[in-house]
């Protein structure tokens, strides 16, 4: 990939980021009424609601409350919480790996199964295809939730494999870490390796019937070099654009998963800030996945053309 | 063949997950969100148990919760042991004044001290105070000497006042509770409290959160909202939004009763969660919602149960149209089927009820039945309408916490006030719009838990009673209320203290004023086997204080 298009990409994504940024920073103006009164809590006094009005920074014109939070925000300081006064990146500091380590565990098991069995169907068309069809269908219709509650029933109610609630850093226990998030990365990742299979079968098929597949055969090409060196290269491209956009529905997914098993992480975090208002964790939230999610998407956009050449080239 | 064969096997892979996933859940299975998180109480509003015993001066005597609630000790206990508390909500705060809800109290106990404490019967015993007197124009404690608070600041008379000081000028929910007290002295080991007005359940007041003591030089403290300094049995170790974790602190003067050697109260909201906490024995002790009792059983779980001083409650807004006719309220007060929603919604664990108070409890009134001004009779409440000259009914908002418990109660009052013409916009709102809305009278009705003697029966009567109430943006005003409070605060006995209740209870009744009860749940706490030592509190005041774990 030529610089010049790693530039535009990047700024793309800035830009993005950016648009972000200013809705995030002035969202406590999209609340319905009085943002400082929402803010001040109940029984504020007119006073108190002032007070918090200047503490706030409301009385200010909105670009300077936008520079003022933006570059804090850049500082990494988000503020405090406005129901618990605790700094907000704190707060982020103390859920963000267990959100992280389930997201990844998750998108691990969806490559995993994903890629195989959609590879595998892919390849070998008739009962296996529709075996992989009719699971990959299951997959996507299954909620998240819902199987985390029979992973729960089965493998830690019923059999103790596992245990129900908490995370363990991995920085203290690596095998409690990986013995926690195997359920919720399952529960989760379980529908994302439904549609990867499907896309990767699609892929596949699509592939395989290339006139240079066919060529590549009748050379006598082994299946095995085949499939790595042809197959398996061409069939990425789609695979990975789904991965790219599942990761958003990974960080939406895993606030459900994470109330299913009590864990502290990102996602409850954001369930309590919006229940209770909590503005500047709300903010600092968004703001987060909003940039994660859009890093992994220029990722996957700078992926293409590593895969494939002729990508690169069209670019 | 083949293709039968698979059918075959899909079929039943179908029907085995069925199966499996009706074991779980119980119509609750997605609330994210405990009912106790979007408590509506503000400390208006609570629920006590106590006989009153604000008359009485107790004298010098053990602790009332420093030993197992049940009075055996196993010889088994295992004082090494952690103990881990799950509830539904999370604490915002560990700083007193700055606690946002009454149900936090079982955070907050284990740091701290009060001057009195409140059995789980509701008994007021002696803790800080070994002593105390009560007058008409003062409310004086004697201090126990020698404790210190765990930064090994003296616990003495001049902290107390500190503390009260700190409260009384806080400008937070609790200030209103201590309006009563025009100043506070502090001489020798005593501190006294004088008084503008009667003020005979100030002591419930003291005994809750709001008379928890902290160490004065931890007031100016940055972290004081995460790592308090109070004088109680344990120390917190960590503050995180998944729950707090305790350390028994080995300088309290009771430490021999402090029989583990730390403590979680763990905060998941999830209910499914919470109870299959508990089966795995990854949880020890905690709450239970009442449509859980078949699972928890199932599960080899101990389930107690208890009526305490709450009631589930349509709360009328008087200051608008057809609201503000006493027979409109008498005819949804008759238009609601009680059984029904006991029966429908909870099992037959929703007592049907018309007045705030459990049988047994102060300010319980024998003749208040549901049969009496209650009675499901949609023809009576139809005419009731007529003769208010709404015959063809009207329409009316209804707000509701969105939380299952609560818009399963929301589509019911829908559905039977229908039947009387009464059309109800449901509108049911998240946790914090919910509190909003209600404070600032956006709706009509609305409906909600409410505990009725935290920190005393006269916060729940004035909050929304009175027309200054923190629960009463429509500004109604029970006939006498002032002087039903008056003769509530300056009674002399507990008995006559439950008469000024009863007086309350009855004109409210006969006003048909604007909190229709509906039913009084049971509280539900479950436990493994190797947990003892608790009894649910009749007034709410949840303490792991007398919670053991044995070994084996």
């Amino acid at each position: 990939m030529s610089s010049r298009l790693l530039l535009r990409r990047v700024w793309g994504a800035v830009v993005v980021i950016f648009l972000a940024s200013i809705l995030v920073a002035l969202m406590v103006h999209l609340v319905p009424g009085d943002a400082a009164s929402a803010v001040a809590g109940d029984n504020a006094s007119v006073e108190q609601i002032e007070a918090t009005r200047e503490r706030l920074g409301l009385n200010d014109p909105i670009h300077v409350q936008y520079w003022n939070w933006a570059t804090d925000a850049i500082r990494g300081d988000f503020g405090h919480s406005l129901i618990t006064n605790r700094p907000v990146t704190t707060m982020i500091r103390q859920v963000l790996p267990a959100s992280l380590s389930i997201t990844l565990g998750a998108s691990v098991i969806a490559v995993f199964i994903g890629v195989n069995f959609g590879g595998i169907a892919g390849l070998r068309r008739g009962v296996t295809d529709r075996v992989a069809s009719v699971g990959s269908s299951l997959g996507i219709a299954m909620p998240s939730f819902w199987v985390g509650m029979l992973l729960v029933t089965f493998f830690a109610l019923q059999f103790n494999l596992f245990p129900v609630l908490d995370y363990t850093p991995l920085t203290e226990d690596p095998l409690g870490w990986l013995h926690h998030i195997t359920l919720p990365s399952i529960a989760l990742g379980l529908g994302m390796s439904a549609e990867v299979a499907r896309q990767t079968r699609g892929g596949v098929v699509d592939v395989m019937a290339q006139p240079y597949i066919r060529t590549a055969r009748a050379k006598g090409a082994p299946e095995g070099r085949l499939f790595f060196r042809h197959v398996a290269r061409n069939a990425a491209i789609p695979v990975i654009t789904v991965l790219g956009l599942q990761i958003g529905r990974l960080l939406g997914g895993v606030i459900i998963i994470e109330q299913v098993f009590a864990v502290n992480g990102l996602g409850t975090m954001a369930v309590r800030a919006v229940s209770d208002r909590d503005f500047p964790v709300i903010q600092a939230y968004v703001l987060l996945t909003t940039v994660i999610v859009v890093s992994i998407n220029l990722l996957v956009d700078l992926s293409y053309g590593w895969i494939n050449p002729r990508v690169r080239r069209q670019e | 063949m083949r293709k039968r064969r698979l059918w075959a096997i899909f079929a039943a892979l179908v029907i085995f997950a069925a199966a499996c996933g009706s074991s779980e859940g119980d119509g609750e299975a997605t609330e994210s969100a405990g009912s106790e998180a979007t408590e509506t109480d503000d400390g208006a509003g609570a629920d006590e148990s106590s006989p009153d015993d604000s008359d009485e001066s107790a004298s010098t005597g053990s602790e009332g919760d420093s030993a197992p609630a049940d009075g055996s000790m196993p010889d088994n206990i295992d004082r090494e042991a952690t103990l881990i508390w799950a509830t539904s909500f999370v604490a915002n705060s560990l700083d007193v004044p700055s606690v946002s809800t009454d149900f936090a109290f079982t955070h907050v106990d284990p740091i701290y001290d009060t001057l009195v404490r409140r059995t789980p019967s509701g008994e007021l015993v002696p803790s800080v105070a070994e002593s105390w007197e009560v007058t008409p124009e003062a409310l004086t404690f004697t201090i126990v000497e020698g404790r210190t608070f765990h930064d090994d600041t003296p616990l003495d008379a001049e902290a107390v006042k500190a503390n009260l000081d700190r409260i009384i000028n806080c400008e937070c929910r609790f200030d209103v509770l201590l309006s009563a007290v025009s100043s506070v002295e502090a001489s020798g080991n005593q501190v006294t409290l004088n008084l503008s007005e009667p003020a005979g359940s100030l002591l419930q007041v003291l005994s809750d959160i709001p008379g928890m003591l902290a160490s004065p030089a931890s007031f100016g403290n940055e972290d004081i909202d995460t790592n308090p300094v109070g004088s109680g049995p344990f120390t917190v170790r960590e503050y995180t939004d998944a729950g707090i974790f305790y350390d028994r602190w080995d300088g309290y003067h009771d430490a021999e009763n402090t029989l583990v050697a730390a403590a979680e109260v763990r905060s998941i909201p999830d209910d499914n969660t919470r109870i299959s906490g508990f089966i795995s024995g990854e949880l020890d002790i905690g709450l239970a919602r009442l449509g859980q009792l078949g699972e928890a059983e199932a599960g080899g779980l101990n389930v107690l149960r208890r009526a305490q001083a709450q009631i589930y409650q349509l709360v009328v807004e008087t200051d608008r149209g057809p609201l503000a006719e006493p027979d409109v309220r008498r005819a949804i007060g008759h238009a609601l089927d009680r059984e029904a929603i006991n029966q429908g919604l909870y099992d037959g664990n929703c007592t049907p009820t018309v007045q705030p108070f459990p049988e047994g409890f102060p300010g319980y009134v024998a003749d208040a039945t549901v049969e009496k001004y209650g009675a499901y009779d949609v023809d009576l409440a139809r005419q009731l309408l007529a003769d208010a000259g709404y015959p063809d009914g009207f329409e009316i908002s209804m707000g509701a916490p969105a939380i299952t418990n609560y818009t399963n109660q929301l589509e019911i009052y829908q559905a039977q006030l229908a039947e009387i013409g009464i059309t109800v916009e449901a509108i049911p709102d998240e946790g914090r719009t919910f509190v909003d809305r209600l404070t600032a009278g956006e709706y009509d009705t609305w409906l909600g838990p409410n505990t009725t003697a935290r920190p005393s029966s006269t916060n729940f009567w004035r909050a929304y009673y009175h027309p200054d109430g923190a629960r009463n943006s429509g500004g109604y005003e029970l006939p006498g209320i002032d002087e039903l409070l008056v003769n509530l605060e300056s009674a002399p006995s507990s008995e006559d203290q439950a008469a000024a209740l009863e007086a309350l209870v009855v004109t409210s009744l006969d006003e048909a004023a604007r909190s229709i009860i509906v039913c009084a749940p049971q509280t539900v706490t479950v436990h493994n086997d190797n947990i003892g030592g608790y009894e649910i509190p009749l007034a709410g005041n949840t303490t792991l204080r007398t919670v053991y774990k044995t070994t084996g």
